[in-house]
């Protein structure tokens, strides 16, 4: 991955760029012609509607990018110290394991509007902790085994050194969990922005990108629901390319 | 100070001498594969290596010498017998950060520098890598301008070398070295051997050292343990009779290549060899 040639990485950067303005040329064109119907507008109109509405698109990106931020941080918080605390203490590995199950497999369109109904302010946190849900499990697998992951020499090495516990923890088992995090965090920065799009259905204050794309979608203000769905889509992507750099940075330093 | 009293219990004599640095008594040690299926790698291996004394183990490829290595280091537990390290378990002598170890993976962490590598034992005791002494043992192992590179960026010779030098970090009481130098050229081995020896002329570590390499074993050991195929039991115990500190000359000496033959002749055959048969 990382150690192929430059020029080879400018032909594979130069081919999805390509890829990328032949997909935009395509969809302009079947836009303008109205070739897949009057509901797929070319793109540059969605991007006058993008630069005419800025303002509220600004708000509405601020507002659901924060969320999506503090969902996605907590997500991986929980599900590190769940699998931190069932790494040091064995007993608890299982009944853990199991709790993290069951609140991931909790229906989500049964638990937007209970959370709105039982939890007073519950309105304001719904999208961050839709956010944090879609994350800590994922982030919770991901962990608990890169927690595993060092090797038995590694342990031997560490047991003969006579490392207690922490010291193991600490020198070993930790940095050798860091691929794991990384990976948990970038598979879980797209699922914050679906966790909270999801939770900004019932209702966000100021109107986020998930509330944009329910209104404009009822009131068929086409241009802008494409708009608000490009955006989020487009900082999904952003965030996860991110990640996956990083991760490519980390697995050449914590890799074998 | 009559009768009435129970005994004291028996205190741990602390002066080293009071007992051998290592006791291996009737250590026996079986691995089960499965259910019903099990293997015996060592049996009855009687051995008492004195305090400061370096004693190379030798045989055919999984006889054993691994598996010593493992129950000295605490690792494995003898299926029977009893291994003792100045008289207590192994497992006091890993708890004080008293044994230094270089297995035959040499198992750096991939993601520290080799300067961080050797300094790991002190941090694992919870002390300040003493920064003189890690400098000093990258220019004993001969990686000096290295300090910065990690593992991957190292030959598998240099990454063995650092290995070395983090099991001498904290100047420990045993040594244990397994196939140190299995991945050295044999210039680099015979230099690394020269080198190991200085070392070991200079503060007489307890050491075992178990390698496939007569010369080496001879180069560098007092006493050297022949052991049989699988279960590995001692076939000989060889004393070397050279002085020391031992010179690159040796090596071409007659009666070392005689030593060396007679070792390599026990090895391979399935008897005893003729001038210790009956021992
Ligand atoms: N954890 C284990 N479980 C099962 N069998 C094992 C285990 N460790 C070692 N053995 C077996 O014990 C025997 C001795 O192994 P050991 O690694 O001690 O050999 P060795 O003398 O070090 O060999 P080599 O010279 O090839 O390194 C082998 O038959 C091996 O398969
Ligand atoms: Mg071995």
């Amino acid at each position: 991955m990382g150690d192929r040639p430059a020029s080879e990485r400018w032909t594979a950067a130069a081919g999805g760029l390509a890829g990328i303005v032949m997909v935009g040329a395509a969809w302009e064109i079947s836009g303008r012609l109205g070739l897949l119907g009057n509901r797929w507008p070319p793109l540059s109109d969605i991007a006058a509607a993008l630069v005419e509405r800025r303002d509220v698109f600004f708000r509405a990106s601020t507002a659901t990018m924060t969320d999506a931020l503090a969902g996605w941080l907590a997500g991986l918080v929980i599900g590190f110290g769940l699998a931190l605390i069932g790494h040091l203490v064995p007993i608890l590995h299982r009944p853990i394991g199991r709790f993290a199950t069951i609140v991931n497999s909790v229906p989500w369109v049964a638990l937007g509007p209970l959370l709105v109904v039982a939890v007073a302010g519950a309105q304001r946190l719904t999208p961050l902790l839709f956010a944090t849900l879609a994350v800590f499990f994922a982030g919770f697998v991901s962990i608990s085994s890169g927690l595993r992951a060092s090797s038995a020499a590694h342990n031997d090495v560490l047991t003969a050194m006579g490392a207690g516990k922490w010291a193991r923890l600490r020198r070993l088992e930790l940095p050798a969990a860091v691929p794991s995090i990384v990976y948990a965090a970038k598979l879980g920065a797209p699922a914050a922005m679906f966790g909270v799009i999801f939770g900004e259905w019932f209702g966000s204050d100021p109107p986020a990108l998930g509330l944009l794309i329910v209104t404009t979608l009822r009131q068929l203000q086409t241009e802008l629901l494409w708009a608000s769905a490009t955006l989020t889509a487009l900082f999904a992507v952003v965030a996860f390319a991110l990640l996956a750099g990083l991760e490519r940075a980390t697995a050449a330093r914590y890799g074998p | 100070m009559t009768g009435v009293l129970p005994d004291p219990p028996p205190i741990p004599d602390p002066r080293p001498g009071a007992h051998p640095a290592i006791s291996m008594a009737g250590v026996s040690k079986r691995f089960s594969l499965s259910r019903r299926q099990s293997i015996t790698a060592v049996e009855d291996i009687d051995l008492a290596v004195a305090h400061g004394e370096f004693v190379a183990v030798i045989g055919p490829s999984g006889c054993g010498k691994s598996t010593i290595l493992r129950m000295l280091a605490g690792l494995e537990t003898p299926t029977s017998g009893t291994v003792e390290l100045n008289g207590a378990s192994p497992a006091e002598l890993v708890a004080a950060h008293r044994l230094g170890v270089a297995f035959q993976e040499h198992a750096l962490l991939p993601w520290l520098s080799a300067w961080d590598n050797i300094a790991l034992p002190f941090r694992v005791m919870g002390a300040k890598p003493d920064a003189e002494r890690i400098t000093s043992l990258i220019r004993l192992v001969g990686l000096s301008g290295f300090e910065r590179a990690r593992p991957k960026q190292l030959s598998g010779g240099m990454r063995q070398r650092i290995a070395i030098a983090r099991a001498l970090a904290l100047e420990p009481d045993l040594l244990l070295l397994d196939e140190p130098f299995g991945a050295l050229d044999a210039v680099t081995r015979r230099r690394m051997n020269l080198e190991l020896q200085d070392i070991w002329a200079e503060q007489s570590i307890t050491s075992v050292l178990v390698t496939h390499s007569v010369d080496e074993a001879i180069f560098l050991a007092d006493r050297i343990i022949v052991l049989t195929e699988r279960p590995g039991r001692i076939k000989i115990i060889e004393d070397v009779p050279f002085g020391r500190p031992r010179r690159r000359e040796l090596m071409s000496a007659a009666d070392f290549h005689s030593l060396a033959d007679e070792l390599t002749l026990a090895i391979d055959s399935g008897e005893p060899s003729p001038s210790e048969a009956g021992a």
